[in-house]
């Protein structure tokens, strides 16, 4: 007998772990903008200020060699990251759900071609074709975001089209059909509930690979030029490395903040990925699968 | 289906994303507004002649899709901006990044598999803790800070191993000597690429490992005789070998981006900083060449551990 099944893919309450990642995200996206509009720091690109001058009261992490503050650069590094890297989900979250969904109401011989397609997108390295764009074009970032979320919403399209599958082969989807359901009504009661416990484990992972994949276009120097990136205040400061004080100041926050982000968002990719798995319709449904404890499938690792 | 109709669809699979991977990369140059001669010198206080930007038009111009495959095939992209054939300038660095991506990837993939195996078997114990939660902070640290922080470390603080180049400029060693140079020069780059692969190995191993304990099969192989060590190596363990070496063909595609950066970082002579230096100087021919050679070399590398899975997989053959 079907058990009680929640419309919203969050069951239980998440782990102290998983909200304490979620918070220092949403600090790590959110600081930044607040430090913008509080004007807390001076403007990222002003060159007033004495190059290579230590941390002090006036500049908390020094100056940079261009003579702008550290700190402004790293905050306007993690502004541009975050808001990269959030255009890329959305973009690819649209893209991810329309593919899955669609390619599951196509017919098996229109399937199978759509299972190449996917195939074929999957083996295409995201950078190449952005650094590509980049050495001609230095494109904006919204346009980077279209083409990298076009570049990676194939293997989440994949994961999506699978569950959507098996709701599809499953008995009340039949009696549904049965019932004269027409396709809007089976995708809204029956599709959509099915892949939603999926849309954070998609837009995490997507936003985590943007994040890294706009960071290694800043540190190659193929982002554009008119934005602070962290890569591209690694790729500067690393010019300086033989001197110790530089670094420390310079050089370790963006590679701090960088782990910091990519970390926290992997973190709450497993987290949430166990949900989806465990948490919510799928454990109802699946006679086979037994509750594992936290962090133990690691199925959804592979970020 | 027979394993050797498996492998010719796997192959017939594999020579059609070729060739559309080849043909997508065509059609990308073909439709950027403008050429290359603009992209050199639109923003240059250059004023050329009609009969100059026609010749240069000319001989940097996009070719047809035909003679684009054939080049491709022929492996001739023509001739890079620094004066060498873009062939040439990639075969000398094409060894390296081959010897860096190879040996970490096996390297983390079979610690990281041993590592993992050794984890579940030890599910619960304090040893199964630590590696999971080391495994799962490695996990996050992408690539470019790894790199970053061994090179800090080892290089700069320490003073242990060279900080850039694949071996010493004007070292004039040999034999052994110079091997142990170039040992030394791989070192940095190689552990930023073992340690960042090395938990993905591991927590995918350790994950198909506990679930393969609970599954039918396993109480099958008790009732046999099998003892616990003989049930974990023999038959958990080929079953967990699958995914390990299919995050590969999934993830090959991904783990480019961190090869390229990592060489960037250290200087390491490779297709990455080949690639920096083609972007440094705008050189769109090389830029092309290098770009289609890494989307091949993911792509081979893809297929051949399609096709080595094929022959592990329990199942093979079997399947209705």
């Amino acid at each position: 007998m079907r058990k009680t099944v929640p419309m919203m893919p969050f069951g239980e309450r998440p782990s102290m772990l998983t909200l304490t990642a979620a918070g220092g995200l949403l600090l790590l996206v959110t600081l930044p903008w607040a430090v913008e509009v509080f004007g807390w720091l001076p403007d990222p690109f002003d060159i007033d200020f004495e190059p290579l001058e230590g941390a002090s009261r006036a500049h908390w992490l020094g100056t940079t060699d261009a003579g702008t503050d550290v700190l402004a650069e790293l905050a306007a590094g993690l502004r541009a990251s975050s808001a990269f890297a959030l255009l890329t989900a959305a973009f690819g979250l649209l893209m991810a759900f329309g593919a899955g969904l669609a390619g599951a109401m196509l017919p098996g011989c229109l399937r199978s071609l759509w299972a190449r397609a996917t195939d074929v997108v999957t083996a295409v390295p995201p950078i190449l074709p952005l650094i590509a764009l980049g050495a001609v074009l230095m494109p904006p970032a919204w346009a980077n975001a279209l083409l990298l979320a076009s570049l990676l919403w194939a293997p989440s399209a994949k994961l999506i089209n699978a569950t959507a599958l098996a709701e599809a082969g499953s008995g009340w989807f039949a009696a549904s059909k049965r019932f004269g359901a027409g396709p809007w009504y089976l995708m809204r009661r029956h599709l959509l509930p099915a892949v939603a416990p999926l849309v954070p484990v998609v837009g995490l992972s997507i936003f985590r690979r943007a994040v890294f994949t706009e960071a290694a276009l800043g540190f190659l120097g193929l982002a554009d030029p008119t934005v602070r990136t962290l890569g591209g205040m690694m790729s500067q400061a690393l010019q300086y490395y033989y001197l110790p004080e530089v670094w420390l100041r310079w050089l370790l926050p963006p590679v701090v903040a960088l782990s910091l982000m990519m970390g926290l968002a992997m973190m709450l990719v497993t987290a949430s990925g166990e949900r989806a798995t465990f948490g919510g319709r799928c454990v109802t449904w699946s006679k086979g699968l037994s509750k594992g404890e936290p962090g133990e499938s690691g199925t959804f690792n592979e970020g | 289906m027979s394993e050797w109709r498996r492998v010719a669809a796997r192959t017939g699979q594999f020579v059609v994303t070729l060739l559309v991977l080849v043909t997508l990369g065509w059609g990308f140059v073909h439709v950027l507004p403008g050429d290359a001669v603009v992209a050199m010198y639109a923003s240059a206080d250059i004023v050329m002649s009609d009969e100059v930007m026609r010749t240069m038009a000319e001989t940097f111009a996009v070719p047809d899709l035909g003679t684009h495959l054939v080049r491709t095939l022929t492996l001739d992209w023509g001739t890079s901006f620094q004066g060498g054939s873009v062939t040439g300038l990639i075969a000398a660095a094409l060894p390296h990044t081959l010897m860096l991506a190879a040996l970490s990837g096996m390297a983390s993939t079979v610690v990281g598999f041993a590592l993992g195996a050794a984890s579940a078997a030890r599910r619960g114990t304090p040893t199964d803790r630590w590696l999971t939660t080391i495994a799962g902070a490695l996990h996050g640290i992408p690539e470019m800070a790894t790199g970053i922080l061994l090179l800090l470390i080892f290089a700069l603080g320490l003073g242990w191993l060279p900080a850039a180049g694949a071996s010493t400029a004007f070292g004039d060693l040999t034999g052994s000597a110079a091997l142990a140079d170039r040992l030394s020069h791989l070192f940095l780059p190689w552990l930023t690429l073992f340690l960042t692969q090395l938990p993905s190995a591991f927590l995918v191993t350790r994950a198909v490992m506990l679930k393969a304990f609970d599954a039918p099969f396993m109480l099958t192989a008790a009732a046999k005789g099998a003892n616990a060590r003989r049930r974990a190596r023999v038959h958990a363990a080929r079953l967990a070998l699958l995914p390990v070496l299919t995050r590969f063909a999934v993830r090959g595609a991904l783990m480019l981006t961190g090869l390229i950066v990592v060489e960037a970082v250290f200087s390491y002579p490779g297709l990455g900083s080949l690639l920096m230096e083609a972007l440094a100087m705008r050189d769109a021919p090389l830029v092309m060449g290098i770009c289609t050679t890494s989307a091949v070399g993911v792509l081979v590398a893809g297929f051949v551990i399609d096709l080595l899975c094929m022959k592990l997989d329990p199942d093979a053959g079997r399947a209705p």
